[in-house]
């Protein structure tokens, strides 16, 4: 059976702290996804995210306002570690959460059994792309919609629409990954942790900035320098898919961008497409970020989804300021590459 | 003798002061004691009525973490574990374990939750170095506090900073009123 689109998808938008998530739903977030102060999400960052009390708290002012808040447990326990991921699935259905994001089979599992009336997501750090893994995580674990992962552009959304059980969520703004989403290793490498298993990518600890007397800037993870910025140039997050690097037959100064460039994804621009092509919501990365950011491209997207439905012309450059390296990009919507 | 007049009277004590700022300089690693008072109550009162900041701080509380702004010719050092902070010259050689580095409005915006952390960086109107797990805890912190560092820094001082209060309130006020008139 043919699934009905929505007219107007729902807007996803990121919150590292209460302040942050009070900021989204007043800008008219419908979801704030957020995750407790753990290894058990993916934005594991030193003073951001949740306590138990705060997640309460935060899901209570979000539902008086008409907003629901999704609770990210979407990494991977390590063997013989997972009661820290049970407690926090408990914990999030107990603090009121709409829904659960979960990457880990294990933790599907659990979520499933332990909670079957709570709403199962798949986080994109599954990233399940193709419609027998899709329909394998909705068939098993009755999960309700999936996160796509940043690798598939609009044609092939649709047509993976057409074909699963379950609603979509995709990306429309943040950060972008190198296209292995919970698959990829680089932080690992340098520096032992990965978003995958500890929940952070290029961990601050292992991060350090060098200033030059001539205005350039080192970035250093572990023990290697992974990028240098000249005086005034937009820098970027420290991860190594956004270093500079040169191959054995380049010189010093020809050292370039090997993975990707330094940029942001804004996808606000093929929001008609997007529609178009099924999606159930549009996601709104950062939960990283200070709630100046929240509350701005919240509004953005609210009003762009505003000035469509009205069929008013769409304001696609509000959001540059924000963007990493100062540069954005419609990533695999708009594939120019094989 | 010519008699003193009161403005006389205030200037012999401003230089008195100003001559008390660099003996400290010379003998104290150039630390501006004299200030330390007022900061230091600014300081504790902030942390006092946002008890979260050091919740989210955790073990980062105990860092010395260096405020060095950019177009003033102060830095300090705070450290929220001991609810102290230090003044400092400029250009005066301090030991910390992490710096933030910005203009004075764009620090300000920062600490308000007015600004991202992130855009500021990309951006490079902040730099930062050192402990950078520190930084990023301190930012978080921040951004999570609803902090008006103008308005609670004149709560800082009771009675004495009422009349200031009371005009900051009507200069918030009146604010989005005069920004509209100058609107493009």
């Amino acid at each position: 059976m043919k699934k009905q689109h929505r007219k107007t998808p729902e807007l996803v938008c990121p919150a590292g702290t209460p302040s942050a998530l009070r900021v989204a739903v007043d800008a008219g977030a419908d979801v704030v996804y957020c995750g407790f102060r753990d290894e058990t999400n993916a934005r594991n960052f030193p003073g951001l995210n949740f306590s138990r009390k705060e997640m309460s708290e935060a899901t209570e002012y979000a539902h008086k306002n008409k907003a629901h808040v999704y609770v990210t447990v979407n990494t991977f326990p390590q063997a013989g570690k997972t009661a820290l991921w049970h407690k926090a699935v408990d914990d999030a259905v107990a603090c009121g959460a709409d829904a659960l994001i979960v990457a880990d089979m294990g933790i599907a599992s659990y979520a499933a059994k332990s909670h079957p009336k709570t709403r199962l997501h798949l986080s994109v750090q599954a990233s399940a792309s193709n419609p027998d893994a899709i329909r394998y995580y909705c068939e098993t674990f009755n999960v309700k919609r999936v996160v796509l992962p940043r690798v598939l552009s609009i044609p092939e959304i649709t047509a993976l629409n057409d074909d699963i059980p379950c609603e979509t969520e995709v990306f429309v703004f943040g950060g972008l990954c190198v296209m292995a989403e919970g698959r990829c290793l680089l932080s690992s490498y340098a520096t032992g942790k990965s978003p995958n298993m500890n929940g952070v990518c290029s961990p601050a600890g292992d991060v350090r900035y060098a200033q030059g007397k001539d205005g350039s800037m080192d970035s250093k993870l572990g023990d290697f320098t992974i990028n240098r910025f000249a005086a005034g140039e937009p820098t970027g997050y420290p991860t190594i898919c956004k270093g500079r690097f040169k191959c054995a037959h380049q010189k010093e100064n020809e050292a370039g961008y090997i993975f990707e460039e330094p940029t942001s994804l804004d996808a606000l621009a093929m929001m008609p497409d997007l529609l178009r092509s099924g999606v159930t919501a549009f996601k709104i990365e950062g939960r990283q970020r200070g709630r100046a950011y929240t509350e701005a491209v919240v509004k953005a997207f609210r009003k762009a989804l505003s000035d469509y439905a009205r069929g008013w012309p769409l304001k696609t450059d509000a959001l540059i300021a924000l963007a990493e390296g100062g540069q954005s990009t419609e990533g695999a919507y708009k594939k120019t590459w094989k | 003798m010519a008699q003193m007049t009161l403005r006389h009277l205030i200037w012999v004590k401003c230089r008195q002061k100003i001559r008390a700022i660099f003996v400290h300089m010379k003998k104290d690693q150039q630390r501006l004691k004299f200030l330390e008072p007022v900061v230091r109550r600014v300081f504790r009162t902030i942390l006092d009525a946002h008890p979260e900041i050091a919740d989210r701080l955790g073990d980062y509380a105990a860092s010395n973490i260096r405020i060095d702004v950019r177009d003033a010719p102060f830095c300090m050092i705070l450290q929220p574990s001991k609810r102290e902070i230090g003044v400092y010259c400029r250009n005066a050689k301090v030991k910390f374990d992490a710096q933030i580095s910005g203009s004075f409005m764009t620090l300000l915006k920062l600490a308000e939750g007015g600004g991202d952390g992130d855009s500021l960086f990309f951006n490079r109107d902040i730099e930062i170095s050192g402990d950078t797990e520190a930084v990023v805890a301190l930012r978080n912190a921040l951004d999570d506090s609803d902090i008006d560092i103008i308005r609670e820094s004149l709560a800082a001082f009771g009675v004495l900073g009422l009349p200031l209060r009371v005009g900051y309130r009507v200069f918030q006020d009146m604010r989005p009123i005069v920004e509209g008139m100058f609107a493009p």
